[in-house]
């Protein structure tokens, strides 16, 4: 009793307080603060609860966090029945983001005031934003029985059943709602979006003459007329009424004729018996939409045979008359499809001479006019993606020097000569080249982006930096101010640059801010839960939730987690201090002296570059405390009360004793949201794998197989699963009896016998691979681990054998996929130490196969090359542009 | 084959990423979903067979109860390696279709860097667009930004609501140029 009745604040008193609240509200915190300290600075009433709480709630408005959470939890237990005491402490709690603390305090508040409208809010926001539904649905029904009377209520109200799933329940209230409410005139958005969100709802419902009859009803005040008719077409096909549906089809075509998506659903309508009816379809959508591309170009992914040659020709001719230069880019996709690229290849390469010949695409047709000089160099430039797409580099870039030599001040002839040499394997060329074409046109970011990705995949992060700088704001450094921006490109390349050069820290570091910047996103829906319920742009609100729910299956999310996985699942296999010794390969062919005076030249390196990096954020702080104590009048608390986290320490990361557990912080949600990647099985297999884990490895084979039965990883993994099974005295000893009986049990479905040896499984699956280059990869790395070394000289004869194989098995395409097995075979991961002269002869081949590859370089070629670099700097210091040969 | 189509929440990322490999204004991705969760039917994204996203337009609608409805352009970006395809004008055409359906817009305005002439040449050549003002140092590089606007009304008389004047202003309204 004694503490309620200390707890009551006389009028006087009373009426102080109420000042402080409004104070707060209204963001005056000195005032409030001044407030408090007259009430507090009464003995009688130095430890009043709720004063307590509010000078604490204002201090952390002011940045003064520890001292808020002082204040605010005597205040509480001050005054534990306080509804207000509850609702500062579950505001504190919500500041840093731990929202079930902060729900739990709001609901205590509840307990003493059951009705106030603000902490209702405040907890339905968290409700829905936690998607915790059925708690959303009843503080939403609390809601609407106290403000009945606004709009927001019946919607907020109507949405949680929505999101709940019970569409029949969402329409009632709609329905209810929409009878005491009229569009403020016919054509009323807000009005317009809750129709046409009551139809989408009808929609997913499956109510589809119900919603036809909806959208006939209130035509009038509905304004989005093409998501109107989208909707209109796709009811009327369902419901059988397949010519009005035709009818809308064709008028949204003429609103949007290159939407891809309609002439899709108008084939379907049409049902078009072969390609002769199909392209008739398109003959006409021609004739109506001259001046459309998508008519003129979709009929060439259907069409084959001399048909095809017939209006590929056309195409191909049109579009370079009309001088597009990327053409390359829109027919690229029949790529794919048998024999297309040769019918592409011999009509380009016809042009070609022709127009060399007599300056028109045909001789024999007498009708085509003569075309500009560019025309010549945009089938050049057509020829060279052409080869370059192809893996014939050499060809590719004879072409491409054609071209500059014939107009040497085109920005897109050198990017195109800088991506050849990149896909050929030579980043550090194409470096160069992307420099020159950058230098041609200075505005332009986006050759300044390709640039600086060169670079950073060249692993000259700071030149790469420099070049960026150019387009970010003044006064801050640029990698930084990319990071702010949620620059994902940027970051994930730096990662893999930051691993692949073995700057682990580093690459962990921008593996984390991006998974960062995903939270943020998450966190970013917060303010609209509100926000449109008011603006009624609840189709919109309603995707935005279904997309958060699955924002990490982007694949940058997916590039930054497995980088990150794969570098913790290394940092556990070797903890960094060994790391230390084992960073040179065991073949790189240096001595024990020579390693160590690399390693310590890299030490000193890193250490350098991250005190200049130190330096450097040091003066960005600086400057940013400058800027904010400039602008402190406008933003009082935006920052000093938002969430901070803790700063990335790149030497932290690469040092954590749990690599394991962060590894699979990055795992979770690539199982969860990616349920067609086989990869994202594999990989958690591998980190299941490292943690002992049986059964959970047990689960993702079993996914992975459902997802695609074929791919290498799953074999590798399955291979590994075996050989563990196998081990009876170890591995499967140590298990649980009902573990180990699950796995048993679950053999034969995945292997199709109880009993097969691994090296069994792993010689079928090889046997199965000849002729494709990335299988046979995995199943002589999975030979060698499980026969060891004795196998070393069988591995390698076979990986030679399949290299040769050539052009056969499509090896000219596979560079990728060679430098991964050359670097793994030289650091000792695939087949163990193997001698020089091995080596170099499988060096040799690779650099037979792919010449530009600076991978497969010996000494002498590196060399050479190097004062090739040279050159090309020279040049393009001097201006000289002209052909330069493939050196 | 560029597909182009209405911009929906999933596609804000891309967009994003687009704009930062090609535009140096750049915004976090809360701005995009603002724009995204008021006007949902006005920014649109073409796309490449592989569902890159290689252009975009992001948009919204002025809110200023004292002049006629209009559209703002708040970014337009088209990859360099998609360029002179068209990508720019059917996008700006569908985003100018969708305001004067969704929001009766009468006219549509943007910025541009007085510096930037390939933009300035298609706004004013291929799409119609006049300058109305220039604003001093509107870039936060100190630039000096065009203000341009485009009518509407070609897209008014095929798109435009039943009954409905073009030149009839709102009640509030007061005269504006033009």
């Amino acid at each position: 009793m004694s503490q309620t009745s200390s707890q009551q604040l006389p009028p006087k008193e009373q009426s102080i307080f109420k000042r402080i609240v409004k104070c707060y509200e209204q963001k005056q915190y000195k005032n409030g603060l001044k407030f408090a300290k007259q009430i507090l600075s009464n003995p009688k009433f130095s430890e009043h609860g709720e004063t307590l709480a509010m000078k604490g709630l204002i201090l952390s408005y002011m940045g003064k966090k520890d001292e808020a959470w002082e204040l605010v939890k005597r205040g509480l237990k001050n005054n534990l029945k306080s509804c207000i005491c509850w609702h500062v402490f579950g505001l504190l709690q919500r500041a840093e983001r731990k929202y079930d603390e902060a729900m739990k305090a709001y609901k205590c508040a509840l307990r003493f005031e059951s009705d106030n409208m603000q902490i209702l809010r405040d907890l339905s926001l968290l409700q829905v934003q936690m998607r915790i539904l059925d708690g959303y649905r009843d503080t939403r029904y609390q809601l609407l029985l106290l403000r009945p009377q606004q709009k927001a209520s019946w919607i907020g109200y109507a949405m949680s059943f929505h999101l709940l799933g019970d569409y029949d329940g969402t329409l009632a209230i709609l329905k209810e709602y929409c009878k005491t409410q009229k569009p403020s005139s016919q054509y009323d958005y807000e009005h317009s979006e809750l129709l046409l969100y009551m139809v989408s709802v009808m929609l997913e419902a499956g109510q589809q003459q119900a919603a036809l009859d909806f959208l006939n009803e209130h035509d009038a005040n509905i304004m989005d007329r093409t998501y109107t008719k989208e909707v209109r077409a796709r009811l009327c096909s369902e419901l059988g009424r397949l010519s009005e549906s035709e009818t809308v089809m064709r008028e949204l075509i003429s609103v949007n004729p290159e939407n891809r998506a309609y002439y899709a659903q108008l084939e379907e309508l049409l049902k078009p018996s072969g390609p002769v009816e199909r392209m008739a379809i398109y003959a006409d959508l021609r004739k109506t939409h001259p001046r459309a591309a998508m008519p003129r170009r979709l009929p060439l992914d259907f069409l084959t045979g001399d048909e095809f040659v017939k209006e590929l020709d056309n195409y191909l001719r049109q579009s370079f008359h009309k001088g597009v230069p990327q053409l390359f880019r829109l027919v690229e996709g029949l790529y794919d499809q048998p024999g297309k690229a040769d019918v592409a290849l011999r009509l380009v390469e016809g042009y070609r001479s022709s127009l060399a010949d007599c300056g028109r695409f045909g001789e024999s047709d007498p009708a085509s006019s003569a075309e500009p000089p560019s025309t010549l160099v945009w089938v050049w430039y057509y020829l060279a993606q052409h080869y370059s797409k192809l893996g014939r580099p050499a060809e590719a870039l004879r072409v491409i020097d054609l071209a500059i030599e014939h107009t040497p001040t085109l920005t897109e002839l050198y990017s195109l000569k800088g991506q050849i040499y990149k896909d050929a394997g030579d980043i550090v060329s194409a470096c160069e080249y992307l420099k020159e074409a950058q230098s041609l046109d200075t505005a332009d970011r986006y050759v300044n982006s390709v640039c600086a990705r060169y670079l950073i995949q060249a692993g000259r992060m700071e030149e790469a930096e420099q070049f960026l700088g150019r387009f970010t704001r003044e006064g801050t450094i640029a990698g930084e101010h990319l990071a702010d921006m949620q620059c994902m490109w940027y970051l994930t390349e730096c990662a893999a640059s930051y691993k692949r050069l073995g700057q682990y820290g580093q690459a962990l570091k921008k593996c984390h801010e991006v998974e960062r910047h995903f939270n943020e996103m998450v966190e970013d829906q917060f303010d609209f839960h509100s926000y449109c319920l008011r603006k009624m742009t609840l189709r919109a609100y309603v995707s935005m939730l279904r997309l958060e729910d699955k924002l990490k299956a982007h694949p940058y999310y997916f590039t930054a987690a497995r980088l990150a996985i794969d570098t913790y699942l290394m940092l556990h296999r070797r903890p960094l201090d060994a790391l230390a010794d084992d960073s040179v390969g065991k073949n790189d062919g240096l001595s024990a002296g020579e390693a160590k005076k690399l390693r310590s030249k890299q030490r000193k390196a890193q250490k350098r570059a991250e005190q200049e990096r130190q330096k450097a954020e040091q003066e960005q702080a600086a400057r940013l405390a400058a800027r904010k104590a400039h602008n402190k009048e406008h933003d009082a608390d935006s920052d000093a009360n938002a969430f901070k986290e803790e700063a990335l320490d790149p030497e932290k990361l690469a040092r954590t004793d749990k690599p394991l557990d962060q590894a699979v912080t990055f795992l979770r949600p690539l199982l969860n949201l990616c349920p067609d990647s086989v990869e994202a099985q594999c990989l958690g297999f591998d980190v299941y794998r490292a943690r002992q884990r049986p059964l959970l490895m047990l689960r993702c084979l079993l996914k992975a197989k459902s997802i695609d039965a074929s791919h290498p990883w799953l074999h590798a993994c399955l291979v590994r699963f075996l050989a563990m099974t196998a081990d009876q005295q170890g591995a499967m000893a140590a298990m649980e009896p009902p573990v180990r009986a699950l796995i048993v049990q679950h053999l034969p479905s995945l292997f199709g016998s109880a009993s097969v040896a691994p090296k069994a499984f792993n010689d079928a699956f090889l046997a199965k691979s000849a002729g494709d280059f990335v299988n046979t990869c995995w199943g002589l790395r999975l030979k060698y681990e499980l026969e060891g070394p004795s196998s070393q000289s069988a591995c390698l004869a076979a990986l030679t054998a399949a290299l040769s194989a050539g052009s056969a098995a499509g090896i000219e395409r596979q560079l990728e996929a060679c430098s991964n097995a050359y670097i793994e075979l030289r650091s000792g991961d695939l087949f163990g130490t193997i001698d020089a002269d091995n080596l170099n002869r499988l060096r040799t081949q690779l650099h037979d196969l792919f010449p530009y590859a600076r991978e497969f370089f010996s000494p002498t070629d590196a060399a050479a090359a190097a004062a090739a670099v040279v050159k090309i700097q020279s040049q393009v210091l001097n201006g000289e542009t002209s052909n330069n040969g493939d050196e | 084959k560029m597909n182009i189509r209405n911009a929906t929440p999933a596609d804000l990322m891309n967009m994003q990423d687009c704009n930062l490999q090609c535009l140096p204004e750049n915004y976090q991705m809360k701005y995009y979903l603002y724009h995204g969760l008021s006007w949902p039917q006005l920014s649109f994204v073409a796309e490449n067979l592989d569902g890159e996203i290689v252009g975009y337009v992001l948009a919204k609608m002025e809110e200023d109860p004292e002049d006629q409805p209009h559209g703002h352009i708040t970014s337009l970006a088209v990859k360099r390696n998609y360029r002179r395809l068209g990508i720019a004008q059917k996008l700006m055409d569908q985003a100018s279709r969708a305001m004067v359906e969704s929001f009766h817009a009468r006219y549509v305005s943007l910025h541009v860097r007085v510096s930037n002439r390939a933009a300035l040449q298609l706004y004013k050549k291929t799409l119609g667009f006049r300058i109305s003002e220039t604003e001093p140092k509107y870039y936060a590089d100190g630039e000096d930004a065009y203000a341009m606007k485009r009518m509407l009304r070609e897209f008014w008389d095929k798109f435009g609501p039943k009954g409905v004047d073009f030149d009839v202003k709102p009640a509030k309204a007061k005269a504006v140029e033009p």
